[in-house]
């Protein structure tokens, strides 16, 4: 199993409300032509108890827990990369609050192992992947 | 960051950037010379910051790279004292010291034209200053540059051949699109700890790559095999779990890494190298570009200094790192 797919089922695991985006979740969908996949790009749920509980997970699997912004700052910060001992996660933040509702309600569930993660549609992966890569 | 641009790495008489160069001269200013005794490190940051303004903190992290034998290949610096290891910080200026290395005094006097060129930043790249130039085995380097000098029309692919794969000190698998590297387009490198499987309940870690701290990497493996899933996500447990019972750290210097992993009873030990060779430290990914293909950079040096006499100065510089 690829390293950040098993990050994603990691932070699932811990009770994270989250939808996978970026080329993890092309993957999840079938798509062997992003291989390889670097890192895992998640767009979580912007409520303060989800942003709470994403806290917690990221400190718990962070090789450097204190490099894990604070609490607080989850729902202030656009992106929070972190190195877990999975792999690398970036959290979308600022995505999270702008669009959450919407790309979950396109998304689909896909298993990793006994989790389960919310995988985005391929027409809003693709249309991020030009948001922010231009491409 | 720009790397189109092959810039100082071929125009310069040593390649070496404008931070280096004033550490060099400032160890000169103050007769920490090769063949002197090391002086205090606070007088040797004290020359640079009033040569070119940089505050101490930031050259004397630069001193120490250049005195690193983990960090780059062509050693700059000669230390005394603690500079530090893989796993702990280096102590502070005012308690070491520090001169010209051969090499580093060779360098300055290059800068100055009092020796022909030097290809000493084009061997030990940027990526110790978060550059993309990896480095490169010097001794490969300077027989590829000899041949290019002799003929100058030596076909590429076989000055890919003799200045070979980027040299990251430490002794890991270098895997990744080499080619790519090779044609100068921007890639990322793996690299990857030598895992080697001791015994059938014994794993042991002999490289790790540069950037790792093994204290860290031992934190990351204990907190990966952590069975916290295994009650309530059995399969996420097994398919996180490594099956080490427990790791220690037997490393006798900085050169000699040992990281003994014992494997839990059943666990099948090359199953388990294999996947601790995937944990965070113990493989890393480098991003690495050239500003030109490989070949065409050595040859870029070469042409961009042929009035002079670039046998001598690579004879000497061999000399210098090989005594």
């Amino acid at each position: 199993m690829l390293p950040s797919v098993v990050a994603c089922g990691v932070v699932a695991a811990q009770g994270v409300r989250f939808v996978v985006v970026g080329s993890c979740a092309l993957f999840l969908a079938g798509d062997m032509a992003v291989l390889p996949v670097k890192d895992a790009d998640i767009v979580p749920d912007p409520s303060p108890q989800n942003l709470d509980c994403l806290w917690e997970a990221l400190t718990d699997m962070a090789v450097t827990a204190w490099r894990v912004p604070p609490r607080g700052r989850l729902g202030t910060l656009d992106v929070v990369p972190v190195a877990t001992v999975y792999g690398k996660v970036d959290c979308l933040l600022e995505r999270g609050r702008a669009d959450f509702d919407d790309l979950l309600s396109r998304a689909s569930l896909a298993p990793v192992a006994d989790a389960e993660v919310a995988v985005a549609s391929e027409a809003d992966c693709r249309r991020l992947r030009s948001l922010y890569k231009g491409r | 960051m720009a790397v189109r641009s092959p810039g100082r790495v071929v125009e310069g008489r040593s390649g070496l950037g404008m931070v280096e160069q004033s550490i060099l001269a400032a160890m000169d200013a103050i007769r920490a010379r090769p063949n002197s005794y090391h002086k205090k490190s606070l007088a040797v940051l004290a020359a640079v910051e009033e040569g070119i303004g940089l505050a101490p903190g930031y050259a004397y992290e630069m001193v120490l790279d250049l005195a690193r034998p983990w960090v780059v290949p062509i050693r700059l610096v000669d230390f005394h004292g603690n500079f530090g290891g893989r796993d702990y910080d280096a102590a502070g200026p005012r308690y070491t010291e520090c001169r010209l290395s051969p090499a580093g005094g060779l360098a300055l006097r290059s800068e100055r034209g009092e020796v022909p060129p030097l290809p000493i930043g084009l061997i030990n790249g940027n990526i110790y200053a978060q550059g993309l130039r990896p480095p490169l085995d010097p001794l490969r380097a300077i027989t590829a540059l000899r041949r290019l000098v002799d003929k100058p029309r030596s076909p590429s692919r076989e000055i890919v051949e003799l200045v070979g794969p980027p040299e990251f000190l430490t002794g890991c698998d270098l895997s990744g699109d080499l080619d790519s590297f090779m044609a100068g387009r921007p890639t990322a490198l793996r690299l990857t700890g030598r895992v080697v499987v001791g015994d059938d309940s014994h794993l042991i870690i002999e490289t790790l790559p540069p950037n790792a701290r093994p204290h860290q990497v031992i934190e990351t493996i204990i907190k990966v095999d952590s069975p916290r899933w295994d009650g309530t996500f059995p399969q996420l447990g097994a398919a996180t779990r490594l099956g080490i019972a427990s790791i220690d750290n037997h490393s006798t210097s900085d050169d000699v890494l040992r990281l003994i992993c014992t494997l839990r009873p059943g666990v099948d030990p090359h199953q388990a190298a294999e996947r601790l060779r995937r944990v965070p430290g113990v493989v890393t990914e480098i991003a690495v570009a050239h500003p030109v293909p490989l070949a065409d950079l050595l040859r870029a040096w070469v042409k961009h200094h042929q009035s002079e006499d670039l046998i001598t100065a690579l004879d000497s510089l061999e000399t210098t790192l090989t005594t």
